[in-house]
């Protein structure tokens, strides 16, 4: 799998990297236990700061998403992603309220809104079984 | 002597003059440009320009060598020195051919705005140290390592059959011109230039394993397999010129112990280095900068360009970045890799190359 990071972005560089390896494990291209280069290989390949880098595996290790060995390097979580649970569920509802604030202001209806989900879940999800 | 002298210039000159079209096509004498602006006419008269200049440099060049080496003998000091600087005249007006054409491109670059239209992207691929390793693997200089060694055990064995005083330097007519008295220093001195040049190759396929792997963000999956294969042919070619240098000093090493027909220690020594010239060259022509000139199917959505880093390109030759974490990455011009001079962790790198190397040639003089 790309990582490709948006030079003229507004989103943080250590956020795209980790929104895309999430995506990438959530398309079932980056598969339980497949390696990922190490911090300072992919800082250079990106031409970035080692610190961003690192910033990103660190979240991404503390969402469980990855996994860094001393030795073996870094891996996508072997066992996956620990399913939702009630914790995760309220970070959920808490992050989709200014979202659904915003979409109400520009006079979207719910069924405009469950359609763009229903359509955004489907882009993720069957891109895995292409 | 004039055979051999136009099989190394042709190529060499060729390759000069073919640099444009060795590099990616994103690159332009040194200042990146978008892949479609290759086709545009202002660039493609740049283009032309550069040829024209350098190919009649290289015609000069060629006359003026021919000239010269006709039945020159080792008494025409005079000539002999004119060959020698002959070529770096050469190299110095094509040098300030190709900044002409670099300081043209910097103007065109500014009055055209290419990359405000793109969005600018920097591209990895994400996979294990294993995986990416498209390098032959260290292990292999196994082969030269045993070729040094025998070369200690071969002298170790027979240093009192070894003729004293030792010839060190051969005419083109194959007459010592130089003796040196034999001493342990002048006789392991062979020995040592191979183990230094085996670790030196080791060191240089190492670096072309860590170099940065650069992907282009409107040809992803073409680029990745590209500069993949373009990393493998240039680690065998590594591997076989280490172990056709470290085959040269043996058997320069076998001339102390041995009775070889003086002819040919002037023809292997030539015959190697000329083999090793016309390799480069040729593998340069295949392959081109990244492996651009390789062909492989593209298969893949363009997603924008690459980001513009010329500022970092000292003259689109010397790269001096202290951001970028990258110690070794692809050169701007040509053919190969370059270092980060921005990092301090290089400028002990080539301290200690040079270092060592300066230590290998005072070795007899201590």
């Amino acid at each position: 799998m790309f990582l490709n990071i948006d030079l003229n972005s507004d989103v943080a560089i250590y956020t795209q990297m980790k929104q895309q390896i999430i995506e990438g494990i959530a398309r079932k291209e980056l598969a339980p236990g497949a390696p990922l280069p190490s911090v300072r290989s992919l800082a250079s390949d990106l031409g970035i700061n080692l610190h961003t880098v690192n910033k990103a595996y660190q979240q991404l290790k503390q969402e469980g998403f990855i996994l860094i060995h001393r030795q073996k390097g870094v891996v996508v979580h072997p066992e996956g992603v620990t399913p939702a649970d009630s914790v995760y569920k309220e970070l959920l509802h808490e992050q989709l309220r200014p979202l659904m604030a915003e979409a109400i202001c520009r006079q979207m209806t719910e069924d405009d809104i469950q359609q763009l989900v229903r359509l955004t879940y489907n882009t993720i999800h069957s891109a895995g079984e292409e | 002597m004039e055979f051999f002298m136009l099989i190394v210039l042709l190529p060499l000159c060729a390759s000069v003059i073919m640099m444009p079209y060795l590099t990616r096509k994103t690159i332009s004498f040194g200042i990146s440009i978008p892949e479609e602006a290759f086709q545009e006419e202002e660039i493609t008269g740049v283009r032309k320009r550069y040829i024209k200049w350098t190919g009649l440099t290289s015609i000069l060049l060629i006359l003026g060598m021919m000239l010269l080496v006709k039945d020159v003998t080792d008494a025409d000091t005079g000539r002999i020195i004119a060959l020698s600087m002959l070529p770096l005249l050469f190299f110095i007006v094509a040098f300030w051919v190709y900044l002409k054409a670099h300081h043209k491109m910097k103007a065109l670059k500014e009055s055209k705005a290419w990359h405000a239209q793109q969005r600018q992207y920097a591209t990895a691929h994400l996979t294990s140290a294993a995986e990416r390793k498209a390098v032959y693997s260290n292990a292999w200089f196994v082969i030269p390592a045993l070729v040094a060694m025998l070369s200690f055990v071969l002298t170790f064995l027979n240093y009192n059959q070894m003729p004293n005083p030792l010839p060190m330097k051969y005419d083109f007519a194959g007459n010592v011109t130089v003796w040196e008295e034999k001493t342990y220093k002048i006789v392991y001195l062979l020995p040592i230039i191979q183990v230094y040049m085996i670790a030196l190759f080791v060191f240089i396929n190492s670096m072309i394993d860590r170099a940065k792997q650069q992907i282009d963000p409107a040809h992803r999956k073409r680029s990745l397999k590209q500069q993949q294969s373009f990393r493998a042919y240039w680690s065998l070619f590594l591997l076989i010129t280490c172990v056709l240098i470290v085959g040269l000093f043996f058997f320069l090493q076998l001339t102390y112990l041995i009775e070889v027909p003086s002819t040919l220690i002037t023809i292997v020594p030539i015959g190697i280095s000329t083999v090793i010239i016309i390799g480069a060259i040729v593998l340069s022509l295949i392959t081109g900068q990244g492996g651009s000139r390789l062909r492989v199917p593209d298969s893949d959505q363009g997603i924008g360009v690459q980001r513009d880093d010329d500022r970092y390109w000292k003259l689109g030759l010397f790269y001096i970045n202290r951001h970028d974490p990258a110690l070794f990455l692809e050169k701007r011009m040509g053919v190969g890799w370059t270092v980060n001079l921005g990092r301090p962790t290089v400028w002990i790198v080539l301290a200690i190359i040079l270092g060592s190397s300066l230590a290998l040639s005072l070795w007899t003089m201590w």
